[in-house]
This record gives C-alpha cells, structure tokens and sequence, in this order.
C-alpha cells in the first residue's frame, strides 16, 4: 500500500506534468485516486486547465495590425538600406 | 522584400510589443529582425516555414534586449521568488492540506473565453509578472513554442522552463480567481 499522495504533492509536484500528460502510471493512478476523495484539487486543477486555455485566448485575442502599418514598413526599409 | 515586410511586419510587431511591453523599443526590434535575417539569409533552411524562421530571430532580438536592460533579472537567481509572487501562490498545512482554499470561480470556460475585456485582462496580469515568469508565459502560451524551444532561447534548462511556467500559471490562476469570485458575488 502507497502512501496517500498529499494535496501539496498533487500540486507542487505532479500537477503541471499531469495536464502534459506525462506521469509515469503508477503516479498517475495515485493522482487519479487523491482526485477521487478530494474536491478542492478536482477545483485546482480544473482552474488551473481554464487558466491554461484563458492564456492562449488571450493571446489569439490580441488584435493585429494588419497590414502591416505604412510608416512601419517605410522604417524597416530605411534601416535595411543604411 | 516590400512584400515579404508587408507579410511578416504585424504579427512580429505584436510578439516583439509581448516581450518588449514598449511600441518604440519593440518597432527598433523589427527593424533588427529584418537587418538579422537579411544578413542570416543564407543560413535560411527551406524547410523552416519562413514565418517561424523570422519569429526566431525576432525572439532572440527582444530576449537581447530584456538581458541588456535588466541584467539583474536574468541571473542564476531569477527562480528565487519574490514576496509578492509568493502572496499569490497556494499555501499548504503540516499534513500537506492547501490552507484555505477559496470560493472559486464557476464561470464556464467558453463564456469567459469570449469576453474581449476579460482577454485584456489576461494580458495585463501576464504583464505584470516578474520577467522570468512572463517570458516563459509569453513564450510558451502565447508563442506556443515547445518547452525545449523556449528552454534553447532562454538559454536556461528545460525543467526551469517547466518550474517557471507552472509558477506563473499558478500566480495567473490566483489572480483571475481573484478577479472572477469578486466578478461573480457581484
Ligand atoms: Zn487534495
């Protein structure tokens, strides 16, 4: 019998490799098992996946200047031909 | 070349203002990036798309500069952390229980996904954190560059990659957590 893993561990050690999918099993089963009895990591690491996501919309959110702006374009040139 | 600056100028522009957080420093950073890759051209490999071929090269330009202007930041001890990160982190009993969690936020994902205001204020909380922190973020979140990649420009290891990265989504979550709970009591 393993120890129980302890919320610390499930957070500070195993949770960011667990949402890349890369815990050996044995490990992943006891994550899986503390899960199982705990509702404020199943809340953690729920949060945590919606952070990952926010982070990447914020990111395809970013407006473009697209095209590229006229005098950033004239800049560019000038510099290459100096 | 008109074309191939007409092409590629906006989307450098906005990852150089990511890592730059300054318009003007991150327009000099384009124009270093062009002048690299002009001279680097024949070091071009055609099986590199040249969009990511340029973005490399604009990357390198900004971490150049962030180095220059805050050396301090980019020491051995750029993993220590500070208080005020330290604040936003979670804390944990003896037996290892996290002290206190708080209410969370409910919210569905798709729903706060959608509001432009609150993407906004994504971006700011990511701006503000310690720069070790926000330019593994911006790389690895916003860039979507590999952990090895971001590694290999950072010029620290993989695993400081994947610590620093865990640390500021965790610092990231207490914010929004923060931002939503109030958000949602109304
Ligand atoms: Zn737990």
């Amino acid at each position: 019998m393993t120890q129980r893993m302890t919320c610390r561990e499930l957070i500070e050690d195993f949770l960011a490799a667990y949402v890349d999918d890369e815990l050996l099993p044995e490990i992943r089963d006891r994550f899986d098992e503390h899960l199982g009895q705990c509702p404020a990591c199943v809340s953690y690491l729920e949060t945590y996946r919606q952070t990952m996501a926010l982070a990447r919309a914020a990111s395809h959110a970013e407006p473009l200047d697209d095209p590229a702006p006229p005098p950033l374009v004239e800049a560019i040139l000038a510099a290459l031909q100096k | 070349m008109v074309d191939l600056i007409r092409t590629h100028a906006a989307p450098l522009r906005r990852t150089c203002r990511r890592l730059l957080r300054d318009d003007v420093d991150a327009d000099d950073a384009i124009q270093e990036t062009f002048l690299n890759a002009l001279r680097g051209l024949s070091s071009f490999r055609g099986d590199a798309r040249l969009s990511t071929w340029l973005h490399r090269i604009a990357i390198n330009v900004c971490l150049a500069r962030l180095r220059r202007a805050r050396p301090q930041a980019w020491t051995m001890d750029a993993d220590h952390e500070d208080d005020a990160l330290a604040s936003l982190l979670p804390r944990y009993h003896h037996d290892g229980h996290r002290i206190g969690p708080l209410p969370t936020w409910s919210t569905p994902l798709d729903e706060l996904a959608q509001r432009r205001e609150l993407c906004e204020r994504v971006r700011r909380m990511v701006e503000s954190l310690p720069e070790p922190h926000r330019t593994v973020i911006v790389l690895r979140d916003f860039e979507e560059l590999s952990t090895e990649e971001t590694a290999e420009l950072l010029g620290v290891r993989v695993n400081a990659v994947k610590t620093r990265l865990h640390r500021a989504r965790q610092v990231l979550r207490t914010m929004l957590e923060h931002e939503l709970h109030r958000e949602e009591l109304g």
